[in-house]
């Protein structure tokens, strides 16, 4: 991957997480934090930093990424999409909030 | 952990570990309050986003919004404050460049504020009713910068003097007066509306208000027009380059309203360059940029068409009533066709073929052709000209041109059962002396009048020439059976004329010579012979014939003569010297017809095959006439005085035109019939109306005339007056 077409994400334990700006830029948060004019450290940089993120969430946010790049395609087309699943143990659920600023797709927890 | 299976997760905002500090919003306030001092000073790049934007998340989720917002408009409004102090400082031209680049700033900051302030913008504002981030930075800018007392009127005044010297020639930065309006349209389109537009659009009018009474003294109309269409195209140019697209239609209106609607009339009635000298001169450039600048305001193309008509009309009856004019009538009729001609091609070049013009140009041809009465015998005459001469040589379609051409007047005209009798009379000579140029252009004007007028207007026309063929058949069996014997008798040809198609006149006595009437009594009878119960009387007055005359010097030619030519010619066969009495006794010719016969024999040069004692030329009633031994002519086939349609003179025409009203009257008492045996029963004046309008197609009919046959009508009993309304008359069966 090149480095112009990355970012990297940095959870609090120092994690660094190298994934897709266009993976990243699911977050309507990071993608405004990509692109706001001026010289925001994160942008001359390339890297965000999530003090208080721990490294399991930050993870698992990053696969929701790709996984809501893959499918939203399809689901447009109107078929079901596999379960992106939550491991509760995690406290996972609580995390997708404020990345996504929304109540992001209605993801059936399963144990 | 079973139990919570069944139950669906409820997806909550996420809380951050946060301390229980009292002074926490102020502390958190005042880290975001320095990022946007940060921000305007343009010293972002040591700044990390996503701390700021979980400050401003965190004092919103735990209900800090409003000390946010407020913080917010606090501080961005003593920002402002600062940069409009700067601003005002700005000296002269730099004035306009400093609000630009303060505007830019402005709104990179105010993007930079509102990515990081989004959580707020989307979830504390719209709940709270607040405006949202974007919108309040443009509004407290209006409110800080461009209604500040002192840069308000600042900008105004440099926008509008720069538009000013742009009008006056100068070049100015327009992507900056761009940028400007661009500002104060995203601004809000009243901030543009009143800050800009409706200022600028006072000081257009009275700009060209001012120049278009400068231009009207000094120009003449066409280049006036040339200044305003230059005028018109920069402003619209101007609006492409650095206003609103909206503002377009609004400066176009004053600058149409300035320049055009209000000279108009000045413009129009201009001595020696308005409209009327236009026309007149074909300026079709010219009149093209009238058409298309007045087609702008309001009343502008009526205004032109007045004029047109007006001028149309006097040009038109001057013409018509001119004396000189009316001595030649074909020229008389190639003159309005020439005028129609131009006036087409102006129409089309320049009126952009407006219909509204083109039936104001048949609306007043229609009034000036119908001024002179003899304008369908003229009319009548023209086609006559050409079709005895005038197509000569021509192509089919060019034939068809002209007579389409000569089609168009004929429908001007009001009384086209004049033109009907005149043409009659025209086509029966030219059939008869064979003098037609070409039976196809016959025909095509036969069908011409056929679908202008209807059968019935072109039927006895059609049977005239009906009547030529049967007579060229009925000769062919005359010659091919007994009654004809071969000899050195003269040859005949004889045309036989149905009394109701040809125009009739009444045939005078004549007396033929002896080798004349035997060949025709034999024809007398083989016609009678298979056509019985017929009557046939011969037309002396309209018949020709060759005769083979041998001269003094044994020169011999051959003389295309008149009837009445011939037997005045045949008489000297038997006498050298006869006098007027002894030639009107032996031949029974009218006195007139005689006279004029002896003239063309006589008088006329280089035809004089009759000498006349004394040579005066007139002919008086003692005149002598010899045989002319020492007529000459380089021709073997002389050909004398036929008769050519002619205008006629005083009494023929007041004959033929009460030949008309009489068969107008048998028309008109048609008409009322009709009507009133659909009718019933109806009042005078719709009476008048209804037969108007009926026979409009053929003639004009005069009420007065109306009248007299309604009562005629009643006299008759086909109608009668109601006992208790005067006015009213009933149909009696």
């Amino acid at each position: 991957m090149k480095k112009e077409e990355t970012v990297k994400l940095i959870s609090a334990e120092g994690f660094e997480f190298v994934i897709d700006k266009k993976a990243a830029m699911v977050s309507h948060t990071i993608r405004n934090m990509l692109t706001s004019p001026g010289g925001f450290a994160e942008t001359q940089l390339g890297e965000v930093t999530f003090p208080e993120i721990s490294t399991p969430i930050l993870e698992k946010i990053c696969q929701y990424f790709y996984w809501s790049l893959q499918y939203t395609r399809t689901a447009l087309h109107g078929c079901q999409p596999p379960i992106f699943l939550l491991p509760t143990a995690h406290g996972c659920i609580y995390a997708v909030d404020p990345i996504e600023d929304s109540c992001g797709p209605k993801n059936r927890a399963c144990l | 952990m079973s139990a919570q299976k069944k139950r669906n997760f409820k997806i909550e905002a996420f809380k951050h570990r946060v301390e229980v500090d009292p002074k926490y919003a102020e502390k958190t306030w005042k880290i975001l309050e320095h990022a946007i001092h940060e921000i305007y000073n343009h010293n972002a790049s040591g700044l990390s986003f996503e701390e700021l934007y979980r400050n401003a998340y965190n004092m919103v989720l735990h209900k800090y919004g409003e000390k946010l917002y407020s913080g917010l408009v606090t501080t961005m409004t003593w920002h402002l404050k600062e940069i409009a102090k700067s601003i005002e400082a700005a000296q002269g031209g730099l004035f306009l460049e400093e609000l630009n680049r303060k505007w830019g700033d402005h709104n990179k900051a105010l993007q930079m504020i509102r990515d990081i302030l989004m959580y707020m913008d989307r979830t504390f504002v719209p709940s709270n009713r607040k405006t949202p981030v974007h919108e309040l930075g443009l509004n407290l800018w209006r409110d800080n910068i461009i209604h500040s007392h002192k840069i308000q009127t600042r900008l105004l005044d440099t926008l509008l003097d720069l538009i000013h010297r742009e009008r006056t020639g100068e070049v100015i930065n327009r992507g900056l007066m761009r940028n400007i309006t661009k500002m104060l349209m995203d601004l809000g389109s009243s901030v543009y509306q009143e800050d800009f537009e409706r200022p600028f659009l006072e000081v257009s009018a009275s700009f060209y208000s001012g120049e278009s009474q400068q231009f009207i003294e000094c120009c003449d109309c066409g280049d006036y027009l040339k200044k305003a269409e230059r005028r018109l195209n920069e402003e619209m140019e101007r609006v492409s380059h650095y206003l609103d697209a909206k503002s377009e239609a609004k400066i176009t209106s004053v600058v149409e309203k300035e320049m055009i609607a209000n000279h108009m009339q000045r413009l129009v009635h201009m001595e020696n360059s308005g409209l009327v000298n236009m026309l007149v001169d074909d300026k079709y450039e010219d009149l093209s940029r009238m058409y298309n600048l007045f087609r702008r305001v309001p009343e502008g193309l009526s205004t032109i068409r007045d004029v047109m008509t007006s001028h149309l009309r006097e040009t038109g009856k001057q013409l018509v009533s001119d004396p000189e004019r009316l001595r030649d009538p074909v020229d008389f009729v190639q003159r309005l066709l020439d005028m129609k001609d131009k006036h087409d091609k102006i129409i089309s070049i320049a009126f952009n073929n407006d219909k509204t013009f083109q039936n104001a140009l048949n609306s007043s041809f229609e009034y000036f052709i119908n001024l002179n009465n003899r304008s369908p015998e003229f009319i009548s005459l023209y086609v006559d000209d050409k079709l005895r001469k005038g197509l000569k040589g021509v192509t089919e379609e060019d034939v068809e041109v002209v007579l389409d051409k000569v089609m168009m007047l004929f429908r001007y005209l009001q009384e086209k059962d004049v033109f009907e009798k005149y043409y009659k009379q025209h086509l029966a000579k030219r059939l008869l002396s064979g003098k037609t140029v070409s039976d196809d252009a016959e025909r095509s004007m036969i069908v011409k009048l056929k679908t202008e007028c209807g059968y019935q207007f072109t039927s006895k026309l059609e049977g005239m020439f009906t009547d030529m063929r049967t007579s060229q058949d009925t000769m062919q069996g005359f010659y091919a059976s007994q009654y004809s014997e071969t000899g050195d008798g003269p040859t005949l040809a004889v045309q036989v004329l149905t009394t109701g198609s040809w125009p009739t006149q009444p045939s005078a006595p004549c007396n033929l010579p002896a080798e004349i009437l035997g060949v025709c009594e034999k024809f007398r009878a083989y016609y009678l012979g298979t056509h019985t119960g017929r009557r046939l009387t011969w037309q002396t007055n309209m018949g020709t014939a060759d005769i083979k005359a041998t001269f003094g010097k044994g020169q011999k030619h051959e003389l295309n003569v008149s009837t009445y030519q011939m037997c005045v010619l045949m008489l000297f066969n038997s006498a050298d010297r006869l006098s007027y009495k002894e030639i009107e006794q032996a031949t029974e010719i009218p006195a007139a017809d005689l006279k004029r016969c002896l003239q063309s024999l006589a008088c006329v040069k280089g035809k004089n095959v009759l000498r006349k004692e004394p040579m005066s030329k007139d002919i008086a009633e003692d005149d002598a006439f010899y045989f002319n031994d020492k007529f000459t002519s380089k021709f073997i086939k002389v050909k004398i005085g036929t008769v050519v349609a002619q205008k006629e003179s005083e009494p023929e025409k007041h004959e033929t035109r009460q030949r008309v009203e009489e068969d107008r009257k048998p028309q008109i008492e048609a008409a009322i019939v009709r009507i009133m045996k659909s009718r019933r029963v109806l009042d005078h004046n719709s009476i008048v109306t209804e037969v108007t309008t009926q026979l409009q197609s053929r003639f004009l009919p005069n009420p007065v005339v109306i009248k007299k046959r309604i009562e005629s009508l009643i006299e008759r009993e086909f109608l009668e007056r109601d006992k208790a309304d005067r006015k009213l008359y009933r149909y009696l069966a």
